[in-house]
């Protein structure tokens, strides 16, 4: 059950990326112009799409890519001990990523 | 030694992989030169390298006619049945025969499938019935009912010949032995999706485990090299579909077959069961 849970997020955060990364790769590198100046740079975070896409992107992000590093690591620990360090190790390391990145993208906002 | 069945059509040689886990320190190929006629197998070609050139070469085969499944090796980087691969179909002149991937080597050319058969074992792969007496019972009193669509549910799993195949294509299998494989995966969708089976719980508890259907990339080589046409990624996946129904409480509940007495009259039989190159005969 919650291994087909679990499972079914990694798909529904893949998904999400698809369409995320696109829009982050066109915001950020593609959407031509000027360069922006540190000002404009810290007024487009005051916008309230810009931290909350970015924070819905992160947590696609981290969540897909350390399950995947869940599944690379499976395979070669089979025990339920490791198992469950593993999950324990990720868990805490993605939160810790998504805590940081939640400051990062929300500092300049409230700021 | 009676290989005159084709004319000799050119001359093939063949490097075949040669392991003594008693003996050798590690493994190293042998070369040997046949002439190779018109429906020459590379088994043909094997046993007539034994015959005429190194009886010390090991493999292992039964039926010689792609139903055994003793065979499979990995014929020119790709698992495939000795038997039922023709060597000028090959179209090469020389040809490269290695054991199974994933498996440990008895000797030269045949792999230790044990774990192959554990997987298998491990996803209870016959009828479960609620009622155990019923399959126990010397005198059977009824029988199953399945429509020519129920049969085809499971009809292209049961073709599986236990060969291996898939297991050694398949890069989770190689990278972890643990991982149940495609072999037995596909075998427990076959039993799942059997409506003369009662065991789908059982068996959905066994699959969903880290390392059964979860660990499948969904890469398809095991379905790309299958002998006997079976799609085992296809069955994965709808072990994982199922799975996840059931973890959202979608999943709708499995159709059972119908029973009928022993030797009920076909007249008896609703029509949907019948097959449909047969017509039941009705009474004036
Ligand atoms: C457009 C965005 C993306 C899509 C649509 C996507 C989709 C997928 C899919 C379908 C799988 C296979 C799942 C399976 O094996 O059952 C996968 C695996 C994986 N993805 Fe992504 N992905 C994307 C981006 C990323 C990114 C940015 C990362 C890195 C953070 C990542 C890391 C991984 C890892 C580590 C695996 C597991 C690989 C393995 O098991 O061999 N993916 N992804
Ligand atoms: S599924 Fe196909 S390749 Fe795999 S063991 Fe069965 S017959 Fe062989
Ligand atoms: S589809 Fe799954 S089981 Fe088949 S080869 Fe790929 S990873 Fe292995
Ligand atoms: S010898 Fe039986 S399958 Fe090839």
């Amino acid at each position: 059950m919650r291994e087909g849970r679990l499972w079914l997020l990694h798909l529904i955060a893949g998904f999400l990326m698809f369409f995320l990364l696109g829009s982050h790769i066109f915001f950020m590198h593609m959407a031509g112009g000027e360069p922006l100046s540190v000002e404009e740079t810290f007024a487009r975070a005051k916008n309230i799409a810009f931290p909350l896409m970015y924070t819905i992107f992160v947590a696609a992000a981290l969540y897909h890519g350390l399950y995947g590093l869940r599944g690379i690591l499976f395979e070669r620990f089979h025990t339920p001990f490791s198992q469950k360090v593993i999950n324990w190790l990720l868990s805490f390391l993605g939160t810790v990523w998504f805590l940081y990145a939640l400051a990062t993208t929300w500092i300049p906002f409230f700021k | 030694m009676g290989y005159d069945m084709g004319k000799p059509v050119k001359k093939v040689k063949f490097r075949v992989f040669r392991y003594d886990p008693e003996r050798d320190d590690k493994p190293h190929y042998s070369e040997y030169t046949i002439e190779a006629w018109k429906g020459m197998s590379v088994l043909d070609a094997l046993n007539e390298i034994k015959a005429d050139q190194d009886p010390t070469l090991s493999w292992r085969q039964s039926c010689r006619m792609g139903v055994c499944g003793s065979c499979a090796m990995v014929i020119n980087g790709k698992p495939a049945l000795a038997c039922q691969t023709q060597v000028l179909k090959l179209d090469t002149d020389v040809i490269t025969i290695e054991p199974l991937k994933s498996f440990p080597v008895i000797k030269d050319l045949a792999p230790d499938l044990q774990n192959l058969f554990r997987h298998h074992t491990h996803v209870k792969p016959y009828i479960i019935r609620e009622n155990e007496e019923e399959l126990t019972e010397e005198e059977p009193t009824e029988e199953f009912l399945q429509s020519p669509e129920e049969l085809e549910a499971f009809l292209q799993f049961s073709y599986c010949i236990k060969c291996g195949a898939c297991v050694s294509a398949c890069p989770v299998s190689q990278s972890d032995p643990e991982f149940y494989g495609p072999q037995a995966l596909a075998q427990a969708f076959r039993y799942i999706s059997d409506t003369r089976d009662e065991g789908e719980e059982i068996r959905y508890a066994i699959v969903d485990n880290p390392q059964g259907c979860w660990r499948c990339h969904f890469a398809q080589s095991c379905t790309f090299v299958c002998p006997k046409g079976v799609d085992p990624a296809m069955a994965i996946q709808y072990l994982k579909r199922d799975l996840v129904l059931m973890s959202l409480g979608m999943k709708k509940e499995k159709k059972r077959a119908q029973k009928a007495p022993l030797g009920a009259p076909t007249d008896k039989v609703p029509e949907k069961y019948i097959p449909p190159e047969f017509t039941i005969a009705k009474p004036e």
